[in-house]
This record gives structure tokens, C-alpha cells and sequence, in this order.
């Protein structure tokens, strides 16, 4: 284990304890509104933001967050005033940004292989510059969905009776979709883009086999965030494997775990009426 | 008496449809007032008209005074929405559903307090859910989740409570419990405004019945003339007030001695 005080290493776990907090804290949400794939979504069109990062010559990050932000934005405000339902707001997400992307990066003279660390993740070349974009972006994150749990909750769980509570719903629709947008863009560096929405659905996924109540949902579903993305960087380094896949394939073995439990727990005892 | 809800020639149309069509009711502090109508009769779009879910086409609401475009006073209205379920995406206890009545209390990143353990808890004592507290609303039946919504609205401690057939769904037993805590709600001065299929044990308890016919309605003072079933005396003449006097329903009563009854 003495591979884990190389430098490059020990960034990379720092990005996997931020990253495995920040994203089933927002993917909770998400999940509560059935719109688990809100993030894939977001991801298509964090690639757009990528290229056009490249394209620029700006950082791809930066690019990323304010093209998903907006891209959020606008789909949760096309989906309030119900001129098209959730799922189809989402599909135009995914065509038109990967489309987007694929368009801009085109237009780049020579092609650009930076790109494949963006869709596939590379947490082992995370830098000091983006570790501080990462804790930054995370920490924004945590502090929404962790600060406006109350808020956000009844939103996601009753939107109509949030609206007889005097709750901003628009706002924290539009607070939630932005937050979604940053969680996208922070985990892309991890997983890559084609596997972030993995990320913040599959440890809700898992954490609710087993648990009855919100909080506690929220509560375990970030510690198996952890445990599977820094399970997956100080594996994937002795097994020579890209640890983006093994975080995923861990998360949905843990998922397969708790699910085999809630099995178990149900033939031992009946469930409570 | 001070006027809690006053619906004024309120018309309500839906995707091109009318729903609701020149309406007016007014709720008085302290008062229990029964929408009544058949299915489609608007009677849930008029509640949720009122409490500012839908837009108006026509007309005015005003909440404790104040129209309902400058209302800001939330925390004084529980709403009961009509619902097959309180469950969502992901589990969450009967307490943290309710402790969501207590949000129109507290400022975004504000913390829960005493006061707000006291009511949550107080809210499930009422409905009967207080042991059910840490179970998870999904594996409740439909009339338990219908009891969570009645003590997420209770958790408010409002001032006015609107339910949206809140007796859908509930046996016989819940149902009796159910009116027994709308009692003791009005007899601290609660104003209550339900959406009924019929009155059923709230019989006693309500005050006035409006019914409401293809979307307009006729306010009648006694509670027992006034029925769906006699959907030719409810129908208001076109354009003109739809509170009607007493005596066009041949009843004795007046809407002034209803309310010094109370």
C-alpha cells in the first residue's frame, strides 16, 4: 500500500471524498423527483461546455459549469411552465448537447484527444488547481443540499403544497437544477461524463434498500459515495484499471449488496404496515 | 367577524375549458364551510384557486384581507391537497413529511426549535400516527398517508384549514377520529373550509354547505337542504351574485343568524 503516499494519489483521494460526498447528497433529490436522469442529461451537456472550453482556450471546467448551469436553468424552466414534460425537457438535453459538442470539438483544427479525460474521467491527473475548483464546487454543492434539505425536500416531495407554504418553488427548482449542473461538472473529472449520472443515483439506489426515512437516505447514500470512489482510486492503481468504471462498477455492486439485505431482512421479518 | 376567505365572481378556465364561472363565497373567522357538487363540478379547482394553484381568469381572491397576489402569510393556511399518496422517490418517514408543515415558520437555512417538535408531534397525537412516527409513509395504507397530509397541514397550527376530501379513503373509525380533531380545531377558532363528496360525521360539525354545479355555485345557509341531489335549486341565475338569500332555498335561517349561533 505504499503507492498511497504518491503525491498524484493522494489527490486523487481528496477528489474522491469531495466528489463521493457532493454527488448522492444532490442525487437524493434528483432521485426523490423521479428524475434520476436529470444528470446524464446535464452531462451531455457539460460536453458541450468542454469543447467549446477547448475551443476558446479556457478551461474546460469553467466552460463546463456555466454552459450545465444554463442548460439546467432553462430545461427546469421549460418544465414549469409545462410546455414540455420532464422526460422530453430531459431528451433534448441529451441529443443537444452531445450533438453540441461533437459540433464544436469539430470545429477544432486537429481534433483534440484531451477531450476522452472529460467523457471517461481521469481522477489520477487531478492537479492542486483542480482540487481547488473541486473543493470549491463541492463545497457549494454540500452547502445546498445539506443547508436547504428542509426546502428542498418539500419541494421535491409536494411541489403544490410548497407552493401553500410560501416556498420560493421556482427559486429552489432552479437552486436545485444549478447545483445538479455543478455536481455534473465537479464529477466529470472522476467518472468522466458518459458515467456521472451513475454517480449520483446509484448510492440513492443502494442506500434505499435499507432505510425508511429521508434523511437517513441522504445520510448513506454519501458514505457509499465515498467508500466506492475512494474503494475505486486505491484499487484501480494495483489492478492497473481506470478507476472511473471500477467506482461505478462498485457503486452498483454495493447497490446489489443492499438490495440482496433488503431481501434477507424481508424474509426474516414482515414489514411493518 | 372578519372575513378569512373571500372569493369574489372568481372564473377559473382550464386548457380552453371553463371550469369555475363567476363564484363568490366568503369564509368568516371561526367558520366550517363544506364545498359541496358532483365529480367535475370545479370544487377542487376552487380550493386550489383560492390557495393560488391555479390562475384566475375572472375575479378576485383575498386571504385574512389581503388579495392573494400580495399574501404573504403562509404559516396561518394548512392545505390538505387531494392525493392517492404522500409517498415519492425515495423513502421518508411519516415525521419528516410532516415536519414539512412547519417550513412555511422559518426562513430558508433557519433551524427547527422546540415550538416546532411540539406541533409536529402535537400533529401525529392528533391523527393518530403518533406511533407510526419513524415508519416510512410508502408501506402506510392510503388512509394513513391520507392522515400524514392532514397532520402535515395541522403541523402549521393554521389559522384557516382547507381539505381537499379529506375523508377519501378513511374507514369509518378514522373517519369519526377525524372529525373529533376538526371539532376541537374549530372550537379554538380554527376557520375550515372542506371539499365533501357528501357530509358524512362532519354533518354537525359544518356550518354552511356552497354547492357547486358545472362550475358555479350557490351558497346556501342551513346545512341540511342544500344537497347535490338537488342540483336545480343550486344553480345560480347568469350573472348575478351567487350568494342567494336564504329564502330561495326555503329555509328559515339567515346567513346573520348562522353566524351568531357561533
Amino acid at each position: 500500500m505504499s503507492y498511497l503516499a504518491l503525491p498524484f494519489i493522494q489527490k486523487a483521494l481528496i477528489a474522491a471524498v469531495l466528489v463521493g460526498l457532493a454527488a448522492p447528497a444532490v442525487g437524493t433529490y434528483l432521485v426523490q423527483r423521479r428524475l434520476a436522469l436529470m444528470g446524464d442529461g446535464l452531462g451531455h451537456v457539460a460536453l458541450t461546455g468542454v469543447a467549446l472550453g477547448f475551443l476558446l482556450g479556457t478551461s474546460p471546467v469553467l466552460t463546463a459549469v456555466i454552459v450545465a448551469a444554463l442548460g439546467a436553468t432553462v430545461v427546469e424552466l421549460v418544465r414549469a411552465q409545462g410546455k414540455a414534460s420532464g422526460d422530453v425537457a430531459l431528451a433534448m438535453l441529451f441529443y443537444g448537447g452531445i450533438a453540441g459538442g461533437v459540433l464544436l470539438i469539430s470545429l477544432e483544427p486537429g481534433g483534440n484527444t484531451n477531450l476522452l479525460i472529460y467523457l471517461f474521467g481521469s481522477i489520477l491527473t487531478v492537479t492542486t488547481e483542480d482540487l481547488y475548483v473541486i473543493a470549491a464546487l463541492a463545497g457549494g454543492v454540500l452547502l445546498v443540499a445539506i443547508g436547504l434539505r428542509r426546502q428542498l425536500f418539500s419541494v421535491c416531495q409536494d411541489e403544490e403544497f410548497a407552493r401553500v407554504s410560501g416556498l420560493p418553488v421556482q427559486l429552489l427548482n432552479i437552486i436545485l437544477a444549478v447545483t445538479a449542473a455543478l455536481t455534473v461538472t465537479v464529477a466529470m473529472r472522476v467518472v468522466g461524463l458518459l458515467l456521472v449520472s451513475a454517480l449520483l443515483v446509484v448510492p440513492v439506489a443502494a442506500a434505499q434498500q435499507l432505510t425508511r426515512g429521508f434523511a437517513a437516505t441522504m445520510a448513506m447514500a454519501m458514505a457509499i459515495g465515498v467508500l466506492v470512489t475512494v474503494g475505486g482510486v486505491v484499487m484501480s492503481y494495483p489492478i492497473d484499471v481506470g478507476p472511473g468504471a471500477l467506482i461505478v462498477v462498485l457503486a452498483i455492486a454495493v447497490f446489489g449488496l443492499t438490495s440482496l439485505l433488503a431481501v434477507l431482512r424481508g424474509r426474516l421479518r414482515p414489514a411493518p404496515a | 367577524m372578519n372575513t378569512v376567505v373571500d372569493v369574489a365572481r372568481v372564473s377559473v378556465t382550464l386548457d380552453g375549458r371553463s371550469i369555475l364561472d363567476d363564484v363568490s363565497l366568503r369564509l368568516a373567522t371561526g367558520e366550517a364551510v363544506s364545498l359541496l357538487g358532483a365529480n367535475g363540478s370545479g370544487k377542487s379547482t376552487l380550493v386550489r384557486a383560492i390557495v393560488g394553484l391555479v390562475p384566475l381568469r375572472a375575479g378576485s381572491v383575498s386571504l385574512f384581507g389581503a388579495p392573494l397576489p400580495r399574501f404573504r402569510q403562509w404559516q396561518r393556511i394548512g392545505y390538505v391537497p387531494q392525493r392517492v399518496t404522500a409517498a415519492s422517490g425515495v423513502p421518508a418517514t411519516v415525521r419528516e413529511v410532516v415536519a414539512a408543515g412547519r417550513l412555511s415558520h422559518h426562513r430558508p437555512f433557519g433551524r427547527f426549535g422546540r415550538a416546532d417538535r411540539a406541533a409536529i408531534d402535537a400533529a401525529l397525537e392528533t391523527v393518530g400516527l403518533a406511533p407510526l412516527r419513524e415508519a416510512s409513509v410508502a408501506r402506510l395504507s392510503g388512509g394513513q398517508q391520507q392522515r400524514v397530509l392532514i397532520a402535515r397541514a395541522l403541523a402549521g397550527r393554521p389559522d384557516l384549514l382547507i381539505l381537499d376530501e379529506p375523508m377519501s379513503g378513511l374507514d369509518d373509525a378514522t373517519q369519526q377520529a377525524t372529525t373529533e380533531a376538526l371539532r376541537d380545531l374549530v372550537t379554538g377558532g380554527t376557520s375550515l373550509l372542506l371539499v365533501l363528496h357528501d357530509l358524512g360525521y362532519l354533518d354537525e360539525l359544518i356550518d354552511r354547505c356552497v354547492v357547486l354545479h358545472g362550475g358555479r355555485a350557490a351558497e346556501a345557509t342551513g346545512r341540511h337542504e342544500s344537497s347535490a341531489e338537488h342540483p336545480h335549486e343550486t344553480v345560480a341565475p347568469p350573472h348575478e351574485s351567487v350568494s342567494l338569500p336564504a329564502t330561495s332555498f326555503g329555509l328559515t335561517s339567515s346567513p346573520l343568524d348562522v353566524q351568531a349561533r357561533r
